[in-house]
């Protein structure tokens, strides 16, 4: 399963949890060291009172340094009894008078800066904070610099800062919890009219095209729309196939019915020559029909609701025309008609399906044969005009009236009066096909100045 | 000529077998597809008409078995299938022609001409055509019952054309056929025989016809 096919609330649990959390940890962390700011500068405070009573004793007996220590002073540290009070004096030069010895110490200070200095450091296996400072002293007998420093362990310290981070990540943990929960349920509440557009989906017949008409959260209204406007053209679809299949059982009915009158009629006639008659006539109606059912499966698989199955390839459209042209000679030497071909010598590559294309070509060529007397002038002729690839077919015969032009196109419509036996489909598949491949058909007069001249432009494929 | 016609509607076999006969063939019919396969492994015949929807055995199957005994019999394919053209005529099922259903007979006449006449083309007996006769294996013409002297490249020019009567050939087709690799293959060289072949064949009353754009055709006696 990929991302985009997980559920709305996981993702919307995913992208709201993950940044939320960060942010979480980030405000965590600040608070940690902002607390433990506050909590050594306050601590910090108390270390240094210590230091100045401790400095304030240091007095000069006998020329040397020495010091009345106020218990009062270290007093006021380790009140709560956890914690653990060290101190330590030293004298000018560095000399060790009093306190811990090996309590660490700043070399700042030691070597002569005022101070106050602060810092942490470890002693006797523990966290301490040390405050130190050195100050002068100058008596008659000596005069100098001495340092004090003031350490307490850091447990209380700690405790105190570790205590307000828990708090506060808490909180903060509470806090995305019922984020994620109000999520979690907001996200099924605004799911409830998508489910309810499902449900009545799901409770449609296939007979029922209507709209669709639930109210839905503006974020889907745009999904309702095209799923409507999908079932609008299926709608228009599923007519025009109708439409098509009443239309095609009509048009062959009709011949059908011929064919059994002219059965009955041949059947009950006596003379021979009569009944010749009957069975030509027989002949020419089961010809038509043959070839109106030909062109009825041709529309079929061109027509678009009928999907593609075969697969188009890269083909030559003017030897494929020449091709069509050459098996039309025959037919045309027979009603005395001069067909022939024009074309470059190069290929004029097209992308197409072959079958249909020599389907299309075949039928302009059929329809100039059938429509022009003897004696007419008729010319395949194919050609690349820049990006497009134009198949025309030129007739010097009766033509198509500028009125009718658009109404030949449709499908069974006829020219009233025309002599040929057509079925009034051929060029209803020529614009099929054309459209197919991404082209259009167009119907001038013809280049003598008279009859008919369609082209076929398709997108030509560059070398 | 020997035929034999696979095809299981009766009425369709029954209108083909009478008009195949008046033709002047022998024709034997079954409806079967076995049957067809087993009467084909044991006799010969000059043409086979086989039509693909058959009970028992499909028709490519038919001939696809035809075509593993190396039986180079020549086999016209009826269908009914729309899109079966494409495969019979593009995939290399061994089928020679192939018809679409409804057809009238005049093309089933044409069809199986065509194909007698490349069948016996390769068997090397003569090529009839009208008062001409060709006799493709010891490379003579009769007109009329009088030999004809006519130069190696008219006598193949002819032949592209009798083998091809009443369809067009282009000057592309003839050229490649006359000239060899090495030699210029030049398309007025083609009309030059033509024009010679023309003189020649016209007294007769038989004629060549110049397709515009296309190439020649010899039209049928």
């Amino acid at each position: 399963m990929t991302w985009r096919n997980h559920s709305l609330r996981r993702r919307l649990l995913v992208w709201l949890l993950g940044p939320l959390l960060a942010v979480c940890g980030g405000i965590t962390l600040e608070s940690y060291f902002s607390s433990w700011e506050f909590v050594n500068r306050a601590h910090d405070r108390t270390l240094l009172g210590s230091a100045l009573a401790i400095a304030e004793r240091v007095v000069v007996v006998d020329g040397d340094l020495e010091i009345d220590l106020p218990y009062v002073a270290l007093e006021m540290l380790g009140s709560d009894g956890q914690d653990r009070v060290y101190y330590r004096v030293d004298g000018p030069d560095g000399a060790f008078i009093t306190g811990y010895r090996d309590l660490p110490s700043s070399a700042a200070v030691i070597g002569g800066a005022f101070g106050p200095v602060f810092f942490d450091a470890e002693y006797r296996g523990e966290d301490v904070r040390v405050a130190a400072l050195s100050r002068d002293i100058t008596t008659r007998s000596l005069s100098g610099r001495f340092a004090v420093h003031v350490a307490e362990t850091a447990a209380e310290r700690n405790l105190m800062t570790r205590e307000l981070l828990y708090r506060m990540a808490t909180r903060l943990l509470i806090l995305t919890a019922i984020a994620s929960l109000i999520a979690w349920y907001g996200v099924g509440r605004g799911l409830v009219p998508l489910e309810e557009l499902q449900r009545a989906i799901r409770r449609r017949s296939d007979h029922d095209l209507r709209p669709f008409s639930q109210e839905v959260p503006g974020e889907v209204r745009h999904l309702v729309g095209a799923i409507n406007d999908l079932m609008a053209r299926l709608g228009n679809s599923i007519a025009s196939m109708q439409r098509f299949i009443s239309d095609a059982s009509h048009q062959l009915r009709t011949p059908l019915a011929a064919i059994r009158t002219q059965t009955e009629v041949a059947l009950r006639e006596r003379d021979p020559e009569a009944m010749r008659e009957a069975l030509e006539r027989l002949r020419r109606i089961t010809a038509q029909t043959s070839r109106l059912a030909n062109q009825l499966l041709t529309l079929a698989r061109a027509a678009p609701e009928a999907g593609r199955v075969e697969k188009p390839a890269v083909l030559d459209l003017a030897a494929l025309t020449r091709k069509v042209a050459g098996d039309w000679v025959p037919a045309a030497l027979e009603r005395g008609i001069d067909l022939g071909f024009e074309g470059p010598d190069r290929p004029v590559r097209v992308y197409g399906n072959a079958l249909m294309l020599r389907e299309l070509a075949g039928n302009l060529v059929d329809n100039a044969l059938k429509y022009c007397p003897s004696g007419a002038r008729v010319t395949a002729r194919v050609a690349q005009d820049g990006a497009a690839a134009v198949l025309e077919v030129d007739d010097d015969g009766p033509g198509i009236s500028a009125g009718e032009q658009d109404r030949v196109f449709e499908r069974f419509y006829r020219i009233v009066g025309s002599p040929a036996d057509g079925c009034g489909l051929g060029l209803a598949i020529v614009r099929e096909i054309a459209m197919g491949h991404g082209g259009t058909v167009t119907l001038t007069d013809g280049s003598q100045g008279k009859g008919l001249l369609v082209r076929v432009s398709l997108p030509a494929l560059s070398d | 000529m020997r035929i034999l016609l696979v095809e299981d509607n009766r009425d369709l076999a029954h209108g083909m077998a009478r008009t195949l006969t008046d033709a002047g063939h022998a024709v034997d019919a079954t409806a079967d597809g076995i049957e067809a396969d087993d009467i084909l492994a044991i006799q010969e015949y000059d043409l086979v008409i086989l039509d693909l929807t058959l009970p028992g055995m499909d028709g490519l199957e038919v001939l696809a078995n035809l075509r593993r005994r190396k039986v180079t019999t020549p086999v016209l394919v009826l269908t009914a299938r729309a899109g079966v053209e494409d495969r019979v005529a593009g995939l290399d099922t061994g089928a020679d022609d192939y018809m679409t259903k409804p057809f009238d007979l005049a093309e089933l006449a044409a069809g199986v001409r065509a194909l007698a006449r490349r069948s016996y083309a390769a068997k090397g007996p003569e090529i009839a055509h009208g008062p001409l006769s060709f006799d493709s294996a010891g490379r003579t013409v009769t007109l009329n019952g009088r030999r004809l002297d006519m130069p190696r490249r008219e006598m193949g020019l002819l032949e592209i054309l009798l083998l091809n009567a009443g369809r067009v050939v282009s000057k592309e087709q003839i050229a490649a056929r006359l000239f060899s690799f090495e030699q210029e293959a030049s398309l007025s060289a083609v009309e030059l025989y033509v024009h010679r072949l023309r003189r020649k064949l016209e007294p007769a009353g038989i004629s060549i016809r110049t397709i515009r754009g296309l190439g020649y055709l010899l039209e049928e006696p």
